[in-house]
């Protein structure tokens, strides 16, 4: 969500909320402690524990208004076609395998690139500016059955514009020239 | 930071064709090396003969072309040497991956040498470090038998 990191939101119903335990204990969170038993403080007390994330509660509530300011269907217009650009110069470039092809998906455009692992890869394109994930991507299961160790990942946002693909394409060719 | 540095032609050679790249027949020690991480694995086999020397050393596994360059020109260094020979190795190579500019060890010929420091580029890369350790833990883990399985996330370099 574009603000910095450290800070979640957990968003369930009250009724949960009420009847789970607390994960984590410490300043604020108690209604009573006695010899006896516990009884914790009222939601959402009892799921925030100690000093908070002051600063990150302040950002994250700035990045709300940030994407709000410029709308979520614009990002989603914005991101769509930057990805279906980079989907096409992709898709020409030989080297390229693209993973994945559902009718909708979001803004991550997978790859391998024929004898050149995806850790090889993203250290090359990092030299270039280019910073893509490599590995599993947090689905080992998926990477598994389409029999692959890792893929590269390119995921993109509402900074990314068309010419980063063009970079991206270009970094590509030089690592396949690294590799030859 | 050079690419040049990290990618050199000895390592694309050994990553690309990495040698002993099989399993041994009859080894009598071997261990399995794992960068959960990144998903590279690494299976290290052993043959030591009656006097501990190793008879003969191979590995398999997928990685990517550091962590293959890596095992590839372990196995083709430490092949012939003793077992107390080869931790020596290990552990002067795995020195010079931590802070150590050279390698100090005398078991190893200058041309040797100079192709173990090909591997050195990773030092300026800290997320690749693991990559080229990787197989080098796992031999001594082979040796040792002092763990099952290496896991690279709870290694330290």
């Amino acid at each position: 969500m574009y603000g910095p990191t450290g800070l979640g939101i957990l968003y369930a119903k009250k009724k949960w909320l009420e009847e789970l335990p607390p994960y984590q204990g410490g300043g604020g969170m108690i209604g009573e402690v006695k010899k006896e038993g516990i009884t914790y403080g009222d939601l959402p007390n009892k799921y925030e524990a100690g000093t908070m994330q002051t600063a990150q509660v302040i950002a994250f509530d700035e990045s709300i208004k940030f994407l709000n300011k410029i709308g979520i269907e614009n990002i989603s217009k914005h991101e769509n076609e930057v990805l279906m650009y980079g989907e096409e110069i992709l898709r020409k470039n030989n080297s390229v395998k693209l993973i994945g092809n559902p009718k909708k998906k979001g803004g991550v455009l997978s790859f391998t690139i024929d004898g050149i692992h995806p850790h090889d890869i993203a250290t090359i394109l990092d030299e270039d500016g280019v910073a893509i994930r490599a590995g599993h991507h947090c689905c080992q299961i998926l990477h598994d059955k389409l029999g692959l160790s890792a893929t590269a990942r390119a995921s993109l946002g509402i900074y990314n514009t068309k010419e980063d693909f063009d970079i991206l394409d270009k970094a590509i060719n030089k690592t396949k020239k690294i590799f030859k | 930071m050079n690419l040049k540095e990290l990618y050199q032609e000895i390592i694309l050679d050994h990553g690309k064709n990495p040698r002993n790249l099989r399993k041994t027949d009859n080894f009598n020690k071997d261990a399995k090396g794992h960068n959960p991480l990144c998903g590279d694995k690494v299976h290290v086999y052993l043959k030591l003969d009656e006097s501990k020397k190793v008879q003969d050393i191979s590995f398999e596994g997928q990685g990517c072309a550091i962590s293959m360059a890596s095992a590839s020109i372990m196995t083709s260094m430490v092949k012939g040497k003793e077992e107390h020979e080869v931790k020596e190795i290990v552990n002067d190579f795995l020195e010079m991956i931590k802070e150590k500019e050279t390698l100090n060890t005398k078991l190893l010929s200058e041309d040797e040498k100079t192709k173990l420091m090909c591997l050195s580029g990773v030092k300026q890369y800290p997320m690749r470090v693991k990559c080229a350790t990787l197989s080098w833990h796992t031999l001594t883990s082979a040796i040792d038998k002092s763990q099952n399985e290496i896991n690279m996330e709870s290694t330290e370099i």
